[in-house]
């Protein structure tokens, strides 16, 4: 069974401008087909990025991720099989057929390669370009039990690139979750963040010119100027324990805060 | 009681104007000797609120409570028997409030103080008048209620509260706030995203629900960056809202100004 982790929602107050920030350090692209009502959505040519306004009770973070199957049944029945839940959505979604959860709690979404509520960018998805998403860090109870969880029902595979010491990596070939465990220790000279998504990874062509292309954008336009990270005693050690538990070699936070991890 | 849940954190992208409207619609007040940088923090007199600037790495929402107990070590030690992977720690000293922090068998993080531990500032270490509009209850949302509720239950001899025979939320009070946990399923996100496990909402004691809404509209009227987010708009909207109406502690429903979720009552505690 094939299967791509091609799918990744932000809730953000800031949802519009949050948008800008991707598209304009990071190249990626809207849909032309897009609805400006309900989310932006825009894409790197494989995954598909939803950057939703935050709605009511909700928190503004870097929500949950999405796996395309091509077997949506048999998917569903081997996820059953586990005892996890597995919710059908809402036909307005342009991404997911059904959300449902790993054994830990981790909420993602659930859609069938070339199925009819496909839309946005998650219709319009083959092109090539230099800076993509290429990995997710999630930080959870049980991280060697969802590591085989990912790869028992879809298919994934432990990567053989680069993993964070003490994490497991799973990937589709092209995406890869870096899974972690949570460990309230971590967090002894900083706030404290509950298990969850804790960053975004990119890789980009040339580290230099991505480093270049922050500066001048930030001065550009402070709007979309990346947040601040690693400053005072408590960024310091957030900044190291990111550093820690992830595989790139530069470091930032959208406009929202939600941390980016970059590899070259 | 051995443990009062007195204190509630918020992590905000607008912190400074949040303050404001917890001030203005509850009649929270402030410290007088607070630390405009590092957060607004508020109180009713019992329950202190932080509202802290949304930094790196973390979500914005309703973040974490706190426990203020009679003694610090034996709330840990209580802890690790319950259950021995569960851990405290040490907290960097420029909170006002947390000598520790620690979190329940669904990870639920919660900071532990102790009365005339010596380090307390802000709205924790002084003495203030209860104001009439105050926290009635703080809302978990979890995978694993009853185990939670049993945790909550031992470690901090929270009192259960009588319930419904068919309800599978539980409801811990310290004889001022309580403390509801309640059964995250993913059933009761037919129509909805799915949200995520963990602080819910935050419930308020009123003198009349009525004034409420005048003064939310009184407030708004004077200033509109003190409007308060749309609920239960369109289907999705309408499930969100009816999810949250299931909590028996609230009557009325409304959000801060950037969607947290505030139930209010008029009953009195």
């Amino acid at each position: 069974m094939a299967s791509k982790i091609n799918h990744v929602a932000i809730m953000s107050a800031n949802y519009a401008i949050e948008s800008k920030f991707y598209e304009s350090y990071f190249g990626m692209k809207n849909s032309p087909k897009a609805r400006p009502t309900r989310a932006v959505s825009i894409g790197d040519g494989y995954v598909g990025m939803n950057i939703n306004p935050r709605r009511a009770g909700r928190p503004g973070r870097f929500d949950h991720y999405g796996i395309q199957v091509d077997d949506l049944e048999g998917t569903i029945e081997k996820l059953k099989s586990r005892g996890v839940k597995v919710l059908k959505r809402p036909s307005t979604r342009p991404f997911a057929n059904y959300s449902t959860h790993d054994p830990d709690g981790n909420v993602f979404d659930l859609t069938e390669a070339g199925g009819e509520n496909i839309k946005d960018v998650y219709s319009h998805n083959n092109w090539e370009q230099p800076r993509t998403i290429s990995h997710l860090g999630l930080r959870t109870m049980h991280a060697e039990e969802m590591a085989q969880f990912y790869t028992e029902m879809f298919d994934l595979k432990p990567t053989n690139g680069p993993v964070p010491e003490g994490g497991h990596g799973v990937t589709d070939g092209r995406m890869t979750m870096m899974i972690m465990q949570w460990d309230l220790d971590d967090y002894a000279a900083t706030g404290i963040v509950g298990p969850g998504l804790d960053y975004l990874g990119f890789k980009v062509e040339d580290m230099d010119a991505f480093k270049n292309d922050v500066e001048e954008i930030s001065a550009n336009n402070p709007l979309i100027a990346p947040s601040p990270v690693g400053t005072g005693p408590e960024g310091k050690a957030r900044l190291e324990m990111l550093r820690r538990t992830s595989i790139g070699s530069y470091h930032l936070a959208d406009v929202d805060g939600i941390l980016i991890d970059v590899t070259g | 009681m051995f443990a009062k849940l007195n204190h509630i954190a918020i992590a905000s992208d607008q912190y400074a104007i949040n303050a404001r409207f917890y001030e203005a619609l509850f009649g929270l007040r402030s410290a007088k000797n607070y630390r405009p940088a590092r957060a607004a923090v508020v109180s009713d007199g019992r329950v202190g609120m932080n509202i802290i600037p949304r930094r790196e790495g973390r979500a914005s929402g309703l973040d974490h409570f706190g426990l203020e107990v009679e003694d610090i070590d034996e709330a840990i030690d209580r802890l690790h028997k319950f259950d021995p992977s569960l851990t405290a720690i040490k907290r960097p000293p420029v909170r006002p409030f947390a000598a520790y922090s620690g979190h329940d068998p669904d990870a639920n993080i919660f900071d532990i103080s102790q009365k005339d531990i010596g380090f307390q500032k802000d709205v924790y270490a002084e003495e203030m008048e209860t104001t009439e509009r105050h926290f009635s209850h703080f809302a978990l949302r979890t995978l694993h209620a009853e185990r939670c509720a049993e945790f909550y239950s031992e470690v901090f001899e929270l009192t259960p509260l009588n319930k419904k025979f068919d309800d599978a939320n539980y409801y811990l009070t310290d004889g001022n706030m309580t403390l509801a946990i309640l059964q995250w399923r993913m059933a009761d996100y037919d129509d909805m995203d799915p949200q995520r496990l963990g602080p819910d909402h935050i419930g308020f004691r009123v003198e009349s629900i009525d004034k409420v809404k005048e003064d939310i509209d009184d407030l708004t009227g004077q200033n509109p960056l003190m409007r308060t987010r749309a609920m239960g708009y369109g289907t999705e909207g309408q499930a969100r809202l009816n999810l949250f109406k299931k909590c028996p502690l609230g009557h009325h429903h409304i959000t801060d100004i950037e969607g947290v979720y505030i139930d209010l009552t008029e009953e009195p505690g």
